[in-house]
């Protein structure tokens, strides 16, 4: 690399050269202008024009196949006109200031030309910058034409609707065909239509027994259990196939087969992966929800709909568990990776949420790679980057919150249990406090506050509680005149400076303040209302003003509270009064961030005032649009708080806390002021103090009746918000009884009541999604910038599926009304990419081989009529998963063997005609599920928070946690799929890597495989747990039990020479183990025939 | 994996029955090959011959035959390691300014300059500057390439650590192994192309930094761990005598369901994956025991080191070399985390310290195995690879902590046909900023590569309707630092 100062140098001397000539030029002949012989044209065709010509024109001509930048380099216009930047590439006579001198200098990165190669030499670049230096004279005249890029847009983009999956579904006719005996159904004809003209014939079926296995791991992903292959086998009604349909459609596991399928059409994941490996909240209950949704064959479209906008839509209730399912649903849109922070930590991290939601919404059900159109049109669907950003605003118009998802609450009956233990201790306290508070009572109140010792600060701060007035009063007792001035001047400044922005005492919050969960729906109390503990020896937690409290019952209800959004170019400062403990957080949430980590764990037993300021980032300060940012307040319990658990050791919440189901807060009022003009304590509790003051008073008396005179107003249920805090102040000094021991029926009734307390069920809640109707367009991104921006686009419009549907709203999201579009019949590539799904599953590939690509880059249907017989016929059959399904596998298409005809392989080696139906291996989380099957080991019980994966090493920092071996026995679906590491043995096989849509999975074929049968611990596991069952099976003979095992592994009778050979096997690991005695009675050797059986391919295939 | 090669280049089938094929796809059919397969122009390319001499089809002449990447993840401290900054230390402790970058942080409020703690000496005949904190890597210093202008694309580690992968920071694309892997295609065929030696910490980003994404499955890396035993499922759980009789008994049992199934050939691949499976059950674990290693040799390394940390690292570097001889093409090595919650090299506090210890653990194995390759005469043909995902920043808001830095840091390479002892590139006096030869990692990914004899530009695989490359549209080659 030479240095810079030789490289000017060089450049100033040449530069000087060229001076001198033209110089020269100029005084010997008339002027300069006439000055052909030298006046540069020679210098350009001889030293600039053959260095563009080879280095230049490729990309930057005429001729280039793809004009790159929009620049044309073989035209003196072209520069001139310069690239998409819009400004000309060479500045004449200013070689520092050219665009052109600086890319081939290489100054910035970026722009370096010619790319991603080394800068040419230096004396071609010396030569350029003497060109331009001299005016960089040109002679090649030419116009350039730039496009009309709007114009060529709009010809491009009605060219491209012009598409086989962009037309509306037809209704075709069936065909005819030859062999008319071979069809069950229409489908079959489609499919021997094609056959026959190719001059092919379908094989004959498959054998009952190869059928019933087919089946079962189809439509259940398990294999069959053997009485439903005797029973099958035996069935020679016309009805068997169509009976054992019915069975596996209806059993409980068909649902947890097609959730995993559609798991990996969403890219399921129970945490975000990135640096931490966060939760994903409660993601598992959406898995719960996909098994339902199949089980009850939930119509298609509302499938749809509560994943994108279920929050939008009526609830719909699953009776048996109570739960609103489409609440449950929009968990879909946040699936994947996702990092933890905000757009205000590091720009980019909303962006890129939004971009994998947007992938995930276009692949998943419309087929249709949107996400492309993130920095450009599409390079060649009909998609447009106004698409793109119209999505983007649709998402960022929603909050992504933690929901309750119960819709029935099941807790009234307990709670009007609490309520009237409740009133009865407020009965049994009050007198407890009353006989306190008596002045002639010895080691009452009054002894109790004389007994409060004086300190050196007692006389400058201004007295706000009992002890402060107590010892005020041992050095100089303050007179009414003090009290009343410092108490006016506190009432005006609050009358003078707060604007209430949000009222929670309130049946409604003011100001569009919202809550959720059943804590805060059954947390509205008014002044004196009370918290009783659920451990430890206190009876009252503390008195409440009145307000919203979530643990008002019970510190395991949830609660959230969130703001509106905040004007982001005019921050707003205001106070909030609210008390939280055990991990409620506080936080601001910008720009829909559902892992922020901007929250706070206040801890804060009795409501105070906190001050906040919104939209005060400063890493916004001075980004080009801190004018859109989104801002809300949010406090949360742990179950509603989206970001909980957060990252481990995040706000110092230990991780023994986290399965603690306690945390609670509450909020009183919220208002505006101008900064330092904090709410002040008016002290109007201390007002009767002062009222008729004789002189020499007796402190501990008046403080006494203070407090007494309150009390009796709490027992009568009339105290105020005043009186709550003094009540709050005497138990903190104790002045009040507050101890279960201390009173035997306080005692009863506070046990009576914990115990009733436990009873409540908390709230079920998941991440979800949430409408505020604050919807705003999002800006379109310069070439996908996070900083560069262009016009905004109307949300929730994506043109190729038709005219802007019309919101709710005008200030909605438009998810609901774009979702209505998404799966209105007319649209034809929900059903269609729909359809195609279904049969990708159970035939291995689909009519459309790129089932997330519809477009262009994907491959056309082999079968565009059967694909159209098929959505159409959906659609007439209510969407419905299940008839689909039925009328798939009921075909004489899906009963094919699978050994192909020779000579169909030639003609058609990759069965795009369906001459057969191919084997398949079983996908991983049938692998693993048909060793728990066969094995014996399976749990079938459904639902429930996953189960950790086995693990060799742990990563406690991750909560990469060691699970059980076997899982429990439970099936694949329910083991935790962490983004980080998920289940390596269901990895190996092919289990998708969570991030993004996979229609298709790889079907690889390495030897980590084999290593995996042969040697991982779950195999050996399960060949033990079958081996130790087998051994009290009660057999005659080994030949008998081999027998047995084949039939449950293979589903068919083994041939003998099978029987002996494997047989054989066992023997021989017996003498290799050297374990004598009887074969029926040897445990490894039964385990070694077990573990071979799990070995063999015809156990891992299905034909 | 098979069907995918089948459905990305459809003129194959009809050129090589599918039986070919897929025998030389067990073996990790490289692109090369593929090339050769797709494009008649490449004679004699058929696939059994690829082995032999997989260069015979190469963009360039190959200087490099391999590559190990030290991996020094959380972003080992440029400005206390390589890149010296007398300026930085004169103003230390004095507020913090610096000129916007677009790749560094704006707000400089409460930001201090933090001199090095550690002194910087010239050393070798080139006469490069090297901290106190490498004092082995100082005498090898003539062999290295010290870079001192990478920049990222964002200041997290999970995205710059893919980045440096994958030249991805978000989605999933195949790792620089994978694609090296899937370039050259397998030396050994008993080994995988591309090993990862891990050493319990799995960098920030996750597996996706090591998988083959859309490339075929068998690029993937393999993981050898240091502790325990290397590879998963990697010891026989069976005597070799009773996993033999398995093995025959599935051969048999297996070949018979082939047949009636019309000989399949992902059957007969299957097969075959469980000898090669039984064969890497013995080479692998040879291979990762170096206790035939001499003494002076694992002394070396640092094998005999007391602490874990120190010894497993040097186990798995020595492991690297005998890899290398072994034919395994891409090689990673990452750095142990000693300490929860942060990756490695992440030094927000505690910088003297913490820097000090991943020196002391990393420092020696390192140098031992440049001098070891060295003297096998194995570095000429190996490319070594020493880089964090990010540089740490020269100012702190205290006084033992940088943070996340990405406008300008520092890593080396060496061997392959790099020039030793020179500096490429630097940062501006304070360390903020590349201000000359500004890199970023596809340029070093096209490096890489190109020294391996392939153009980065060509090395291509469609997925999702696009010709993918580990250089996405990026990437130059470094001619300046070749020698």
């Amino acid at each position: 690399m030479k240095p810079r100062q030789t490289k000017s140098g060089n450049r100033l001397s040449r530069w000087a050269n060229l001076l001198a000539c033209v110089l020269a030029c100029f005084w010997t002949a008339e002027g300069y202008r006439v000055c052909h012989a030298d006046d540069g044209i020679e210098f350009f065709e001889t030293k600039i024009r053959p260095v563009l010509i080879e280095h230049c024109y490729k990309c930057h001509s005429a001729e280039s196949k793809e004009l790159r930048g929009e620049l044309r380099l073989d035209l003196k216009a072209g520069w001139q006109l310069g690239g998409e930047s819009g400004v000309p590439s060479i500045v004449p006579g200013n070689a520092d200031e050219s665009p052109l001198i600086r890319a081939m200098r290489h100054d910035d990165d970026a722009s370096a030309m010619p790319p991603s190669q080394p800068r040419l030499p230096d004396v071609i670049v010396d030569d350029f910058v003497a060109w331009v230096q001299m005016g960089a004279p040109d002679s090649r005249d030419g116009e350039v034409k730039r496009p009309d890029k709007v114009a060529d847009w709009e010809t491009t983009f009605q060219d491209r609707l012009d598409w086989w999956s962009l037309k509306p579904v037809s209704s075709p006719v069936v065909p005819d065909v030859q062999q008319n005996k071979w069809p069950r159904n229409d489908v079959d004809r489609f499919i021997l239509a094609r056959l026959e003209s190719a001059g092919l014939s379908p094989v004959p079926e498959a054998d009952r027994r190869t059928l019933v296995r087919r089946l079962s791991f189809a439509l259940t992903g398990l294999p069959p259990e053997p009485e439903l292959v005797t029973r099958f086998e035996a069935d020679d009604s016309p009805q068997a196939w169509d009976d054992l349909c019915t069975v596996l459609l209806d059993s409980p596991h068909f649902g947890e087969r097609w959730a995993r399928h559609w798991m990996d059409v969403v890219h399921y994941s129970d945490t975000h992966g990135y640096e931490w490996d966060v939760p994903a909240k409660n993601a598992w209950r959406y898995r719960d929800y996909l098994i339902r949704s199949f089980n009850s064959d939930l119509p298609y479209p509302q499938f749809v709909m509560e994943q994108i906008a279920g929050d939008l839509l009526e609830p719909r209730i699953d009776q048996a568990t109570g739960l609103n399912e489409s609440l449950t649903a929009p968990m879909m849109l946040r699936l994947g990776e996702r990092r933890h922070g905000d757009n205000a930590d590091v720009e980019g991290v909303g962006q890129e949420a939004v971009a994998n939601m947007i992938d995930t919404l276009g692949k998943a059900f419309l087929g249709t790679t949107l996400a492309c159109a993130q920095c450009h049109d599409h390079k060649l669907d009909a998609v447009e980057q106004r698409d793109y950003y119209s999505v983007a605003g649709m998402l960022m118009s929603t909050r992504f919150s933690a929901r309750s998802v119960d819709a029935v609450d099941p807790n009234e009956s307990v709670i009007s249990q609490l309520r009237e233990i409740k009133r009865q201790l407020r009965k049994e306290l009050a007198r407890l406090w009353l006989d306190a508070t008596a002045t002639d009572r010895s080691g009452g109140v009054v002894d109790k506050i004389k007994a409060i010792a004086a300190d050196g600060n007692s006389a400058t701060a201004f007295p706000t509680s009992l002890a402060e007035f107590w010892k005020r009063s041992l050095s100089s007792p303050m007179t009414a005149e003090e009290f009343l001035q410092e108490r006016e001047r506190r009432i005006a400044a609050n009358q003078k400076n707060l604007t209430l922005l949000a009222d929670f005492t309130k049946n409604e919050a003011s100001g569009g303040w919202r809550w959720e969960g059943f804590g805060m729906q059954h947390g509205l109390v008014r002044d004196g209302e009370f918290v009783i503990t659920d451990e430890g020896d206190a009876a009252l937690l503390h008195v409440l003003p009145a307000g919203r409290f979530s643990h008002v019952w019970s510190q395991r209800l949830a609660g959230s509270v969130q703001s509106p959004q905040f004007d982001p170019t005019s921050p707003v400062t205001f106070s909030i009064e609210f008390a939280a403990g055990r991990f409620a957080s506080l936080s601001f949430i910008l720009d829909r961030a559902i892992n922020p980590e901007r929250l706070t764990f206040p801890s804060r037993p009795l409501p105070g005032w906190q001050t906040l300021t919104s939209g005060n980032f400063s890493t916004l300060e001075g980004t080009p649009d801190k004018a859109s940012r989104r801002v809300y307040l949010e406090l949360a319990t742990k179950s509603l708080n989206n970001y909980f658990p957060a990252r481990v050791n995040y706000g110092g919440v230990k991780e023994e806390e986290l399965a603690d189901a306690r945390s609670w807060f509450g909020v009183t009022r919220v208002y505006q002021h101008a900064p330092g003009q904090v709410p002040l304590d008016e002290l109007s509790r201390f007002q009767p103090l002062f009222d008729e003051l004789q002189g020499e008073e007796d402190w501990s008396l008046r403080l006494t009746m203070l407090l007494r005179t309150t009390v009796e107003r709490w027992s009568a249920g009339e105290c105020s918000e005043e009186d709550v805090r003094l009540l709050n102040d005497a138990l903190n000094l104790k002045l009040l009884p507050n101890e279960i021991a201390s009173d035997e029926e306080i005692s009863r009734l506070v046990e009576e009541y914990r115990t009733a307390e436990k009873t409540l069920q908390p709230d079920r809640t998941i991440g979800s999604v949430a409408e505020w109707n604050e919807g705003r367009d999002e800006r379109l991104g310069i070439r996908g910038s996070y900083t560069e921006f262009g016009d905004e686009v109307d949300r929730g419009h994506v043109r190729f599926l038709g005219e802007q549907p019309e919101r709710e709203t005008p200030s909605s999201s438009g998810r609901l009304a774009w979702v209505r579009q998404v799966v209105d019949h007319r649209n034809p590539l929900t059903a269609r990419v729909y359809v195609n799904r279904v049969w990708h599953y159970l035939f291995g590939e689909g009519l459309v081989r790129t089932p997330d690509d519809f477009g262009h880059l994907g491959e056309a249907p082999t079968h565009p009529e059967l694909l159209d017989y098929l959505a159409d016929r959906f659609m007439q059959d209510g969407w419905s998963t299940k008839k689909l399904i039925r009328l798939l596998v009921t075909s004489s298409t899906w009963r094919q063997a699978s050994v192909p005809d020779p000579k169909a392989v030639e003609i058609d080696p990759e069965n795009r005609l369906w001459h057969h139906l191919p084997m398949r291996r079983l996908e991983a989380e049938a692998i693993r599920d048909a060793m728990l099957a066969v094995s014996g080991r399976l749990d079938r019980t459904l639902f429930g928070p996953a189960i950790e994966p086995f693990r060799t090493a742990e990563d406690a920092q991750k909560r990469l946690f060691k699970g059980p071996l076997d899982g429990d026995g439970r099936r694949s679906v329910y083991l935790e799929m962490t983004l980080m590491e998920p289940p390596r043995f269901l990895a190996i096989f092919n289990q998708p890597i969570p991030k993004q849509t996979v229609g298709r999975r790889d079907v690889s074929n390495v030897p980590d495989q084999a290593l995996a049968l042969l040697n991982d611990p779950f195999v050996i596991a399960m060949s033990k747990h079958w081996s130790d069952r087998l051994l009290t099976d009660g057999t005659s003979s080994p030949e008998h039990r081999i027998q047995g095992m084949l039939e449950s592994a293979m589903a068919r009778t083994p041939e003998p020479e099978e029987i002996a050979s494997l047989l054989q096997l066992t023997r021989h690991s017996a003498e290799l183990r050297g374990a004598a005695g009887e074969l029926l009675e040897c445990q490894i050797a039964w385990q070694d025939a077990a573990h071979v059986i799990f070995n063999m391919k015809e156990f891992l295939y299905v034909r | 994996m098979f069907d995918r090669v089948i459905r990305n280049d459809r003129t194959l089938t009809q050129e090589t029955s599918r039986r070919e094929f897929l025998r030389s796809s067990s073996m990790g059919f490289g692109w090369l090959a593929f090339a050769g397969l797709a494009n008649p122009l490449i004679a004699g390319a058929a696939p059994e011959s690829q082995w032999a001499s997989p260069q015979s089809t190469l963009n360039f002449a190959p200087r490099a035959k391999r590559v190990i990447f030290l991996f020094m993840d959380g972003g080992v401290s440029h400005v206390d390691s390589f890149d010296p900054k007398p300026e930085l230390t004169s103003l230390h402790g004095q507020p913090a300014k610096w000129k916007p970058d677009p790749l560094s942080q704006s707000v400089s409020a409460g930001r201090k300059w933090l001199g090095s703690p550690w002194k910087f000496q010239q050393h070798g005949e080139s006469g490069l500057w090297v901290s106190d904190l490498f004092p082995k890597a100082a005498k090898v210093i003539d062999d290295l390439c010290v870079i001192r202008s990478l920049t990222g694309e964002s200041p997290l580690h999970g995205a710059q650590s893919l980045l440096m992968h994958t030249g991805r920071s978000i989605a999933a694309a195949p790792s620089m192994g994978s694609w090296i892997s899937y370039g050259l295609g397998q030396e050994n065929e008993q080994l995988p192309g591309y090993v990862l030696l891990n050493n319990d910490w799995i960098p920030n980003g996750g597996f996706q930094n090591f998988a083959s994404s859309f490339l075929p499955a068998t690029h993937q890396a393999t993981l050898v761990r240091a502790k325990g035993t290397p590879v998963d499922n990697i010891t026989a759980a069976d005597p070799a005598s009773v996993q033999r009789a398995k093995l025959d008994f599935l051969r048999e049992q297996d070949s018979a369901f082939a047949r009636t199934q019309g000989d399949s050939d992902a059957i007969e691949s299957s097969i075959r994956n469980y000898e090669t499976a039984a064969q890497m059950q013995t080479v692998v674990p040879g291979l990762c025991d170096v206790s035939g290693e001499t003494a002076e040799t694992q002394k070396l390394y640092g094998v005999d080191r007391d602490n874990d940390f120190d010894k497993f690292y040097a186990l798995q570097c020595l492991r690297a070399r005998r890899l290398v001889e072994a034919g395994v093409r891409f090689i990673e090595i990452t750095c142990p985390s000693t300490h929860a919650n942060n990756s490695p090299w992440d030094q927000h506090g505690a910088l003297r310290l913490r820097h000090a210890e991943n020196a002391r653990i990393t420092d020696q194995p390192v140098a031992a195995l440049i001098i070891d390759l060295k003297r096998r005469g194995l570095l000429d043909e190996t490319l070594v690879v020493w880089a964090g995902e990010m540089g740490r920043t020269p100012h702190s808001s205290g006084d033992d902590g940088r943070d996340h830095h990405v406008s300008g840091y520092t890593i080396w390479m060496a061997g392959g046909g790099i020039r030793g002892g020179m500096t490429f590139g630097a940062t501006d006096e304070m360390g903020m900023s590349a201000v000359e030869n500004r890199l970023n990692i596809h340029d070093i990914h096209a490096t890489i590569l190109h020294q391996l004899g392939l153009d980065h530009e060509r090395l291509t695989f469609r997925f999702g309707g696009r010709d993918m490359r580990l250089t996405d549209v990026h990437g130059r080659v470094i001619h300046e630092i070749l020698t």
